[in-house]
């Protein structure tokens, strides 16, 4: 039997959207803990708990008060390996703003940028090209 | 010193000199012997006196002697005194030579004693002066001791002449003492006899040496005489000879024409000075022969020249002849010689040049005239209205659309052509003018016979006569529909008509500088091509080729005023051109720091009609001061440029970007203006010059500046918009979603139940949502589409087939088939969801059971590539043809063909973007065409 993964950590301000997530995420059956932060600040802090459990994806949304979206990106580059851990982070945000998509992909660590809703068709395919141990 | 050679003073003195030289010697020679032979006369006669007078002694002494014997034996008294008397004789002799003995001489004192002794008179002297003079002689001096001898011997008979006395006269005679005393004188007479003997003798030794003496010194005087005579006749006779003969041999040479011998010079004598003379002679034949030699030769070259000087006359008239009918094929040639035919040749020349050039130049600046006419899109037109004849330049025809044929250029029909809504204006304004006569300047529409409007900027002035009547109006009109590039293109074809403008200009100087100097050379010979035209040549009636020359200079002076009047119209129109469209042009030569400015240029600057020199401070006088020290800097960079540019290419010329200025004026108005110009380079790669134009863009830059705000507002809005709607639709998005979202998920829950109604409502909710949420994205590309398009070269035809690969399923679904033809490559941005839209509309609207067939094809039509998509669809009622362009329009119901109604309008946004049109020609059921243009620049 295929691993679970350990944790995915929703980066969203919009409550509706991260109950909407983790009902999806939850019937793909493929994650022991869903976290939430509602902006940049929160997952920061998220990141840096001791006893933290390093996610395995980062899905980020982009339009956040406090810290928004590339803010996070920003600080996150300057974080420690340990602290980065081996999560991806995927840019789920509103709108393809053809000028988001291009500054995403100049920044390292992001791995993917997808439109609102998270469909069950998105996760089977980004469990498929990072995660092919895992359910 | 020189030293005084007699040798040579011989030898240079006169011949007559010499001889009398000669004959003076002689003479001198001649009476040294005369002088020696009397002396030695005298000498000798001397002896004979002395010898005489030895006589006359001794027989005195011996008759003394008698008489005193006698005596003795007479006792007379009468021997005694006869005594006496004979003692007389020896006596005066004895007086003489006791005087001459005395150093100081009396002479009379020896002359009577010579006399006492009965010398003749006349030898008296001669003895003393023998006596005297040749006393050291032996021979004398032994005479005059024997003399003086024989004086002191005789000198005792006179003690015993008185002894005698004395005994005979006492009283008692012994005359055994008187025998005694008569005893002593017989010794003395014979001691008185051997003297008288060696006396006789010495003298006679005396004169046979004396004799012998002269002889010889007489014969040496003699040979002396002929010999020095022999010598001198010798020396004098030989100089003449020798010089004669120098003479003579010269002589020879030049009888035997050789000038170059010369007669040596042996003295400065007759012979000597003869020689010269010859010499000088001589030299002076030579000289004139070979002057006369020169001056055959200078005769036959002179000769030859006349003859040549002919032909070359003939061939200049024949060209002149050939000029001034304007056959400018063949050029005089120009000989090395360089004098005044030359010049003329070489003037005419230039002249026909100049000519040919001109006459190219004026074919020319028509031709640019009407080009720049055409390229600026300025018509230009002029009414007489004197005659009431409207005159329209081609370019005027071509900008109302019309051709000469069949459109008479009268105001009416003038009017006519203007936008009817224009034409109350424009009529006013002309009006206007007509009664102030003021010059005008508007902007008006025209509409052409095709339905086409175009915008024209009108100007215009009007032109009085002497009384202040109007009679001719001209102007100019511009189609400024595109202005931006005519603008540009007109600048430039304005520098490059100032430039020939100037060149002509300069040319025509050239020539008339030119000729004048030929007349300034020639005017002795022939008084012709005066460039001053109020004068013609005067032809005589001899009629020859210089009468021709004149005729020929006449005809083309006639022909080049014609000319330079024809250049100085072409000029004033130009210059009513510049004023009109307000450029000035101008020419710095940075040598000389002159500026030369147009008439238009002071007008640009303010300066009306006040006219001085401009130089380069003065011409940036009335620039604001930042511009100035902008333009001073940019000024170093262009002139590096253009010495870099000389450097790489070797380019003469380096033409500067167009520069906008302010102007300063007087009254503190302000006034912009745009400059062009370019550097020029000497060959050395120098920067000799600046030429340029200046032109008044006020009003242009007024309206550009307001424009330019207006854009900038616009892109403010734009991007306020922009952001606008992107907000807008993300924020919409959000809750949207939400309903999306969970209602799907209601949906799920709600199947199992099986509530048909309850399912429809769920799949209404959730359509209704998914399709506003598509329509808050299609606006949201509709409001960003074209935001950052770059155009590129781009190949249609691999857009095409990119289109084609993602539309393949689509395609294949259908069994659609998609002829395209060689589509261009043109300058764009994304044409791809133009492509797209069309293609997949046409798949979309086919009709039912019928596969589509889509024809795709461009063509270029000059300006731009129209694109034509063809289909066999159901094709668009007429009525809807404009609407489908419209966002959110629809035609069908979404049940019949699914779409939100963007895409149309997308493709025209974007095709608008690139300044194309999209349109359709359609009819319902007949298929669709949808073409679109995309410009080429």
């Amino acid at each position: 039997m295929r691993k679970k993964l350990n944790c995915i950590l929703l980066v969203d301000d919009d409550p509706d959207d991260n109950f909407f997530h983790q009902i999806i995420i939850n019937e793909m059956n493929m994650v022991n803990t869903i976290d939430i932060a509602r902006n940049g600040i929160e997952a920061l802090e998220y990141l840096q708990k001791e006893n933290c459990i390093p996610p395995d994806i980062i899905f980020l949304d982009l339009n956040m008060p406090k810290m928004n979206g590339w803010e996070f990106l920003e600080k996150y580059k300057h974080l420690s390996k340990e602290q980065k851990a081996k999560a991806l982070i995927i840019i789920l945000t509103t709108s393809a703003n053809p000028e988001h998509i291009e500054k995403a992909k100049e920044i390292e660590d992001v791995t993917g940028f997808e439109t609102k809703p998270l469909t069950k068709e998105m996760l089977t395919k980004i469990l498929q090209e990072h995660f092919q141990n895992y359910i | 010193m020189a030293k005084f050679s007699l040798y040579k003073w011989f030898k240079n003195v006169s011949i007559a000199h010499k001889l009398y030289s000669v004959v003076g010697i002689m003479a001198v020679l001649i009476a040294f012997e005369l002088g020696t032979l009397y002396f030695a006369m005298n000498t000798l006669s001397s002896v004979r006196a002395f010898v005489g007078a030895e006589g006359l002694w001794s027989k005195s002494q011996k008759d003394a002697v008698y008489h005193l014997q006698q005596y003795s034996q007479t006792d007379s008294e009468e021997d005694l005194q006869a005594f006496y008397h004979f003692m007389k004789v020896p006596m005066g002799y004895h007086k003489t030579l006791s005087e001459l003995n005395k150093t100081d001489l009396d002479l009379n004192v020896a002359r009577q004693g010579l006399l006492e002794g009965r010398s003749h008179p006349d030898d008296t002297d001669g003895m003393i002066k023998l006596f005297r003079r040749f006393k050291d002689i032996s021979y004398i001096h032994e005479s005059i001791n024997i003399w003086a001898e024989a004086d002191a011997t005789i000198a005792e008979l006179m003690p015993i002449a008185e002894k005698l006395h004395a005994e005979i006269n006492s009283p008692s005679p012994s005359q055994d003492k008187l025998d005694e005393i008569i005893q002593e004188i017989e010794p003395i007479n014979q001691k008185l006899t051997l003297l008288e003997d060696d006396f006789s003798y010495t003298l006679g030794e005396g004169a046979r040496w004396l004799e012998n003496t002269i002889l010889a010194l007489l014969l040496a005087i003699a040979l002396t005489v002929e010999f020095s005579g022999l010598i001198l006749t010798y020396f004098v006779v030989r100089g003449i000879s020798k010089g004669l003969k120098e003479i003579r041999s010269a002589s020879k040479g030049i009888g035997k024409r050789d000038f170059s011998v010369r007669a040596k010079v042996f003295s400065n004598d007759e012979i000597g000075l003869l020689a010269k003379s010859f010499n000088d002679m001589t030299a002076e034949l030579s000289d004139s022969i070979q002057k006369q030699l020169q001056s055959s030769q200078d005769l036959e070259a002179k000769t030859k020249f006349i003859e040549e000087s002919e032909r070359r006359i003939v061939r200049i008239m024949e060209a002149l002849t050939k000029t001034t009918q304007f056959d400018f094929s063949e050029k005089l040639t120009i000989s090395d010689r360089a004098d005044e035919l030359d010049v003329i040749a070489a003037g005419l020349n230039t002249m026909s040049e100049e000519l040919e050039y001109h006459l190219k130049q004026l074919k020319q600046s028509e031709e640019k005239l009407n080009d720049a006419q055409h390229l600026a899109h300025i018509g230009s037109w002029e009414w007489n209205i004197v005659n009431n004849t409207i005159e329209w330049s081609d370019e005027l025809y071509r900008i109302y659309g019309m051709s000469r044929e069949d459109f008479e250029a009268n105001y009416e029909n003038y009017i006519e052509c203007i936008h009817p809504d224009d034409r109350e204006y424009v009529n006013n304004i002309i009006q206007k003018s007509y009664q102030d006569h003021q010059p005008f300047d508007f902007f008006h529409r025209l509409l052409l016979p095709n339905g086409d409007e175009r915008t024209l900027h009108g100007r215009g002035e009007v032109f009085l006569n002497n009384e202040g009547e109007i009679i001719r109006m001209n102007g100019t009109a511009q189609d400024v529909t595109e202005e931006k590039e005519i603008e540009k293109k007109l600048n430039q074809y304005n520098i490059e008509l100032e430039t020939k403008n100037r060149d002509l200009e300069s040319k025509t100087n050239f020539i008339q500088e030119n000729e004048k100097r030929i007349v300034r050379i020639m005017e002795a010979l022939i008084k012709t091509t005066q460039l001053d035209f109020s004068e013609k040549l005067t032809i005589s009636d001899r009629g020859d080729e210089l009468d021709a020359i004149a005729v020929g200079l006449n005809t083309m002076s006639e022909e080049l005023e014609f000319h330079l009047q024809q250049v100085k119209e072409s000029e004033e129109k130009l210059n009513v051109a510049q004023r009109l469209s307000k450029i000035g042009n101008w020419e710095w030569d940075m040598a000389t720091n002159k500026v030369q400015w147009s008439d238009e240029m002071f007008n640009v600057h303010g300066y009306g009609d006040e006219r001085f020199e401009v130089t380069f401070e003065k011409a940036m006088e009335r620039v604001l001061p930042e511009d100035v020290e902008r333009s001073n800097e940019r000024m170093k960079i262009n002139i590096e440029n253009a010495l870099q540019s000389f450097t790489e290419n070797s380019s003469l010329e380096f033409e500067i970007d167009p520069v906008t200025y302010t102007l300063v004026l007087p009254d503190d108005s302000r006034k912009v203006v745009q400059g062009i110009g370019k550097i020029i380079l000497n060959t050395d790669g120098l920067p000799t010059k600046m030429v340029g134009t200046v032109q008044d863009i006020n009003e242009q830059y007024k309206v550009e500046k307001k424009l330019n705000q207006y854009t900038i507002e616009l892109e403010i809005k734009n991007k306020e918009l922009a952001q606008f709607a992107y907000a807008a639709s993300h924020d919409l998005q959000e809750p949207l979603r939400t309903i999306s979202n969970f209602s799907k998920l209601l949906a799920n829950k709600l199947e199992p139940y099986d509530d048909k109604d309850m399912n429809q409502y769920m799949r209404l909710i959730t359509g209704g949502a998914n399709r506003m949420s598509k329509r808050i994205f299609d606006l949201l590309d509709y409001s960003t589409v074209g935001k950052n398009m770059s155009k590129l070269d781009t190949d249609c035809n691999l857009v095409l087939k990119d289109v084609l690969i993602d539309l393949s399923a689509l395609i294949e679904e259908s069994g659609a088939e998609i002829n395209a033809e060689k589509l261009p490559i043109t300058l764009c941005g994304d044409l791809q969801v133009v492509f797209q839209n069309l293609i997949s509309n046409a798949i979309k609207f086919k009709k039912e059971g019928i596969p589509p067939v889509i024809d795709i094809s461009a063509s270029d039509t000059g300006k731009e590539f129209l694109f034509a998509f063809k289909d066999n669809g159901i094709g668009i009622e007429k009525e809807y043809n404009d609407r489908i362009f419209i966002i959110f329009q629809r035609l069908h119901t979404r049940t019949e063909y699914d779409g939100t109604g963007i895409g149309l309008s997308l493709c025209k946004k974007i095709v608008e973007l690139h300044g194309g049109n999209i349109w359709v020609e359609s009819e319902a059921g007949k298929g669709s065409t949808f073409y679109f243009t995309i410009p080429k620049n």
